[in-house]
């Protein structure tokens, strides 16, 4: 209608100065300094990805390899572990923090004297940058001085080697991270749950529904479209860990915790410059994150269609 | 009734134990010495040594890296809104095909590691003389931050009721004016919000700076991820060069707590 109006008041309708023209003109200066930005990195990366690029010797010449990186990434040991330690981790993280995180939202939901000062409480690690969690961390877990060993022993626990088992590396970085960014599930659901309308677990309620019925049958079938929402953004960012793990444990102990970012990191700048083998560990990595994302939005349609 | 309210509050109690104590233990470790820092069972009492922030503020490269970063951080925000504000308002109002196209691409990118762009962008820096340079982080942190001020801005015009716009165009302002002089003061905390979004992307990301830059262009999180070597009698000063670190970042979250959400589902395609 506003559109329709606007034509009508333009006395001379061309192009220029009608809405489409000013929307193009506000647009044009954004999306090219993407393309300079953004779009031309990835497509160069994904070039480089197809050549020997070796900062290590010299200057660095390109040279055009084809596929042969990809080639080499199949039978590359060390990051099929790394791979395979990330999805670890994301998998880990992600039951524990929706778990924690919506029961934080409830608790929050449930309340109404101080809930702004407790909400503040549970998100307040959202406000640490990842890197400053790390050390953090690091220092807590320390297995002969850190302070969470030291309220074990209190209750008769023997120091935890949290850092440097390898089998437990893992299970203790999922617990900082969940943490840390346990904080995005419970704002999420909890934003959620405040959009929900009262009446539908008020009725329930009046017909003689338990507390845990109202949860199972009335609540949690509303807020799923923003559990999976949550979960969705968990995933990917949890995917793409680097710091969490590098700053705590360098990803050992023997790789034992390397991630894919770092183990991407290493091979290229961090360590060995094989610039171009490490492009194609990053192409093959998003395509990973990426097949992941797609199955998790096709579950979600599914089942919010059920 | 009663004693479910005594529950809840008593798992929040607990939980909030949970969230709180790290941070409480970090506070109180920046103030120790090191040998009380270090000590088990912990030391309780002791006299607060303010002097580890200094000592972390002196920590070599601690302090210019805090002003790499403000630096950095503040030309991020301009290139971002200066770019992103026309552009999310473009998107919002005018009759572009495939604004749906820019929200899944805006996912899309979120998707991505960083290292698919750090590591052909650490080749073209080498080449370009951009490595390890103001220009060329801020340049590398739109990569994160110019999509995300473009949707979050989009998201922000979009609560602007279009009629105010059309009055003001039945009064004869170009769309342009629309812009600078109805639609832009409306938006003017959302402007705020993305600004500080942007700086604290800035000043929380690690990747970039760790690929791309190394002493001039050293940001905040680099320093304290130099921290890592450091033995168990530097804690007070990691602790205290943390907190210092952490400060402007709590600060900006109290100012965008209203927008926290928004914040964090940037590129959401269902919102």
């Amino acid at each position: 209608m506003s559109q329709a109006a606007s034509q009508v008041l333009d006395p001379r309708r061309s192009f220029v100065g009608t809405r489409a023209f000013y929307g193009y003109l506000f647009t044009v200066p954004g999306f090219l300094a993407a393309s300079a930005l953004i779009l031309y990195p990835l497509l160069f990366g994904l070039y480089v990805s197809l050549n020997d690029w070796n900062w290590s010797s010299g200057t660095g010449r390109m040279t055009f390899i084809g596929l042969q990186n990809y080639v080499e990434i199949a039978g590359d040991k060390l990051f099929w572990n790394a791979l395979l330690n990330t999805f670890y981790f994301t998998g880990g993280a992600l039951v524990v923090e929706m778990v924690l995180g919506t029961v934080c939202a409830l608790l929050l939901n449930a309340i109404s004297t101080g809930s702004a000062f407790f909400r503040t409480i549970l998100i307040f690690p959202l406000m640490i940058s990842d890197i400053v969690a790390a050390i953090m961390w690091k220092m807590l877990l320390d297995p002969s001085l850190g302070f969470v060993n030291y309220l074990l022993s209190l209750v008769g626990i023997p120091a935890i080697s949290w850092l440097s088992d390898a089998h437990l590396v893992i299970p203790a970085l999922i617990l900082v991270d969940a943490w840390w960014q346990t904080g995005v599930i419970t704002l999420i659901i909890l934003a959620g749950l405040q959009s929900l309308p009262e009446e539908p677990r008020e009725i329930a309620r009046v017909d003689g529904a338990s507390a845990w019925q109202i949860f199972v049958h009335v609540t949690l079938p509303a807020i799923t479209p923003f559990l999976w929402t949550a979960a969705i953004f968990r995933v990917i960012d949890l995917l793409r860990v680097f710091a969490i793990v590098w700053g705590t444990t360098g990803g050992g102990p023997a790789r034992a915790s390397q991630v894919a970012q770092h183990y991407i990191y290493a091979q290229g700048i961090g360590g060995y410059l094989h610039i171009g083998y490490a492009t194609s560990l990053a192409v093959t990595f998003a395509a990973f994150i990426c097949i992941t994302v797609v199955v998790l939005l096709g579950v979600s349609k599914r089942a919010e269609a059920t | 009734m009663k004693a479910s309210r005594i529950g809840i509050y008593a798992s929040l109690i607990l939980l909030a134990l949970l969230f709180a104590l790290p941070v409480v233990w970090l506070v109180w470790t920046s103030l120790k010495l090191p040998v009380e820092a270090a000590a088990i069972p912990p030391v309780w009492v002791f006299t607060p040594q303010w002097s580890n922030y200094v000592d972390a503020w002196s920590d070599r490269g601690f302090a210019s890296a805090f002003l790499n970063t403000v630096v950095i951080g503040i030309g991020t925000v301009i290139v971002s809104i200066a770019f992103g504000l026309p552009m999310g308002y473009g998107l919002a109002r005018s009759p572009i095909r495939g604004k749906q196209a820019i929200g899944i691409g805006i996912l899309f990118l979120r998707m991505l590691p960083e290292m698919i762009f750090l590591i052909p962008l650490y080749g073209i820096y080498r080449s370009l003389g951009l490595f390890d340079t103001w220009t060329g982080m801020i340049l590398a942190f739109q990569i994160i931050t110019l999509p995300f001020a473009v949707w979050l801005l989009r998201g922000f015009v979009e609560g602007v009721p279009v009629d105010i716009e059309d009055v003001a165009r039945v009064d004869g302002c170009t769309d342009f004016q629309v812009l600078t002089r109805i639609t832009m003061p409306l938006i003017l905390p959302g402007i705020v919000a993305s600004a500080m979004f942007t700086f604290v992307s800035v000043w929380g990301g690690l990747l970039f700076p760790l690929a791309l830059g190394y002493s001039h262009a050293e940001t905040i999180s680099v320093a304290i991820a130099n921290f890592r070597g450091y033995s168990n009698f530097q804690w007070p000063v990691m602790a205290a060069g943390a907190i210092i670190a952490t400060i402007p970042q709590i600060l900006f979250f109290g100012f965008v707590q209203r927008h926290l959400v928004a914040g964090l589902t940037v590129g959401s395609v269902k919102g």
